[in-house]
């Protein structure tokens, strides 16, 4: 499998979905490894608990499975899976919002901070997210965009943040200043490394 | 503003810095990640036909009330099929097949597969604690059918 995963790694996702479609699980394999990171950024650009943010997960990946090959451009997967995370999020969000007015009076908590978790964390990283959670929304979801691994080509990202492409690099800009000048970074700032 | 405070003034370091935290503190875990695309891909029956859409009684609404349940109807390209689903937000699902299936019919979800008995109208309740499911209908000597996935 592995000299099968290597072979497939030079492939582009136009290959993959190729390879896949006629049952290449390996390909397949490869395929979402590659844009997986995608769904998960956009899922966690809302507060969602970690459970629900796992089941949107797989919610958004079971639908790639069903139609990649139906995606006209494979290329243009990373921003359709975008857009069907985005969905499955909004979805689970209309179920919580009857939970928030009906079961539970004081409301579903909608965090994903894991106390124990957050408790382990190093100062500086505690600082990036609560920073991160302060900027707007279009800041939030850009700069998560940006850490995707393998990275989203900015067409597909200014199309699902309906911004114009040339947009983007000014916008990354202004966000990552916005970033800086919250408070918790600032004091980190001035601490120095 | 000094020297040794440059770094995060750099806007790429900055980003490698966010994207080493986010990597800590909203981790994809591996074993998670690998089951969900073993499972999506093990889902998928080459052989099925899928069953898209017809009518969602949740396309252009806003919230759900407690009360509300999903009506979704399913159906393939040639009129051959049709599934009708009423969703409750618990999970609940009445739903009927037209016309009445010969085969078996099964509730999927991320976890697995559970057979649904039909009645001789071919109607059916069931019910999931799982987020996302689909029906499947499989009869022998013929195509499988699959719903789309279904958020609920």
């Amino acid at each position: 499998v592995r000299r099968a995963t290597a072979r497939h790694a030079d492939l582009t996702l136009t290959e993959l979905a190729t390879a896949a479609r006629s049952g290449d699980a390996v390909a397949w394999d490869q395929l979402a490894r590659r844009v997986q990171n995608v769904a998960w950024k956009v899922i966690n650009s809302y507060r969602l608990e970690q459970a629900d943010a796992e089941d949107a997960f797989a919610a958004a990946m079971f639908r790639l499975a069903d139609n990649f090959d139906r995606i006209r451009d494979p290329e243009r997967i990373p921003g359709w899976l975008a857009t069907t995370a985005r969905n499955e999020v909004m979805s689970i969000f209309r179920t919580q919002k009857r939970v928030e007015l009906t079961d539970d009076p004081v409301g579903t908590v909608i965090d994903g901070t894991d106390l124990d978790r957050q408790l382990l964390l190093d100062e500086l990283q505690r600082a990036v997210r609560s920073s991160l959670r302060k900027l707007s929304k279009t800041c939030q979801q850009l700069l998560r965009l940006l850490t995707a691994d393998p990275p989203m080509p900015y067409e597909q990202i200014g199309e699902f943040l309906e911004m114009p492409h040339g947009t983007i690099g000014p916008t990354r800009a202004r966000c990552l200043e916005a970033l800086r000048k919250q408070p918790a970074l600032q004091r980190y700032l001035k601490s120095g490394p | 503003m000094t020297d040794d405070q440059r770094p995060i003034d750099d806007d790429d370091f900055l980003i490698a810095v966010l994207a080493s935290t986010l990597d800590v503190v909203e981790p994809l875990r591996d074993d998670f990640a690998d089951a969900v695309r073993s499972a999506a891909f093990s889902s998928r029956n080459l052989d099925s036909k899928l069953l898209a859409v017809i009518a969602d009684s949740l396309a252009g609404a806003g919230m759900r009330s407690e009360h509300d349940e999903r009506l979704l109807t399913f159906g393939d390209d040639d009129d051959e099929i049709e599934i009708s689903l009423a969703v409750g937000v618990t999970g609940s699902i009445t739903g009927v097949v037209t016309p009445v299936p010969a085969g078996v019919v099964a509730l999927e979800t991320p976890e697995g597969s559970i057979a649904i008995e039909i009645d001789d109208l071919g109607r059916f309740t069931t019910s999931t604690a799982a987020r996302v499911f689909r029906i499947v209908l499989t009869e022998p000597g013929r195509r499988t059918d699959a719903t789309e996935w279904i958020s609920r």
